[in-house]
């Protein structure tokens, strides 16, 4: 006779830890939509572009790192259709957008060539698009972790 | 300590170090003008981007205009050259000369004058709209095109265009 299968309870969404990693990127959030819209408004030109660009690098490389940090890397709703829902995912969706909003501004400074800001815009579209494919390359050919 | 959390720590000193040294040398400054010999304030900070209009400037036919600039706050450093100022009448006898040049650059507190006469060849009166004064770091379309002057404050960061539109009194 075999044993009927158990239920296994899954946790629920709005769980403590759930709630202070949403608390937490709401307020990093706030505070990056604060700094791009009211502190910024302080800074030259290059000092702005220069802020969000390490805004952007220090999002991504925490997002790296919480990647390989073990329980982190876990789902955050384990609900079907929010198992993206990571705490990696949300620091790499948070840089990539402070990424894109200093590309979005490097167009439109003033001060700099309209042709090298065409060649360099698509000069590092492309170099984010062959760094992705090495990537996912390099991830393909490694053995899946056991 | 990991790369990526070794990256992440560069990057958040990166930031900070970014806004100590913008916001050290950021400035704020009033510019003032001298209408027949009185001073009266033209125009002062209300943002980094835009300065407002405080006073209508009504200059005399073959009067005297002169603007001073007072730093407010920061530092206006010479590092790429000297700070200069141009200022360009538009309109009847539309010229551009260099009336101020700041070797050194502008300590805090320190007030620098650019003076310049003004006189009807070079205004041609009236747009049939308020006289105004504005400093903007963009580009500006000049308030009108037959009565209107720019001077312009360049300096290694930021450039200000101080847009003057003013009508000459009999």
């Amino acid at each position: 006779m075999t044993d009927p299968p158990v239920a296994t309870a899954r946790p629920p969404i709005f769980n403590f830890t759930n709630i202070l990693v949403l608390l937490g990127i709401l307020i990093t959030g706030a505070g990056v939509v604060y700094f791009a819209s009211e502190f910024i408004s302080r800074l030259s030109d290059w000092g702005k572009l220069l802020s969000l660009l390490f805004i952007s690098i220090l999002f991504v490389a925490l997002g790296v790192h919480f990647e390989g940090a073990g329980e982190l890397h876990q789902s955050l709703v384990d609900r079907r259709g929010f198992r993206w829902i990571r705490i990696p995912t949300a620091m790499f969706l948070i840089g990539g957008f402070t990424g894109f909003v200093a590309a979005i501004f490097f167009l439109g400074m003033d001060e700099v060539d309209r042709r090298v800001k065409i060649l360099v815009t698509i000069a590092l579209g492309l170099v984010l698009i062959f760094v992705a494919a090495r990537l996912q390359a390099r991830r393909a050919v490694q053995p899946p972790s056991p | 300590m990991k790369p990526a959390l070794l990256v992440a720590a560069l990057a958040a000193i990166g930031i900070v170090a970014t806004i100590a040294i913008d916001t050290t040398f950021a400035f704020t400054f009033t510019v003032d003008a001298n209408v027949n010999g009185a001073w009266q304030t033209a125009a002062t900070e209300t943002s980094a981007e835009t300065y407002t209009p405080t006073t209508p400037l009504a200059v005399p036919a073959n009067g005297s205009l002169a603007m001073r600039v007072h730093l407010d706050n920061g530092r206006l450093l010479a590092i790429s050259g000297p700070v200069l100022a141009t200022f360009q009448m538009f309109g009847a006898g539309a010229s551009s000369r260099e009336v101020g040049r700041l070797a050194n650059g502008l300590a805090r507190g320190e007030t620098h004058d650019f003076a310049f006469a003004v006189n009807a060849s070079e205004v041609r009166a009236g747009c049939g709209t308020p006289t105004a004064i504005a400093v903007q770091q963009k580009t500006p379309a000049p308030p009108c095109s037959s009565s209107g002057a720019q001077m312009t404050i360049v300096t290694p960061a930021k450039t200000y265009y101080v847009s003057l539109q003013f009508e000459v009194s009999s």
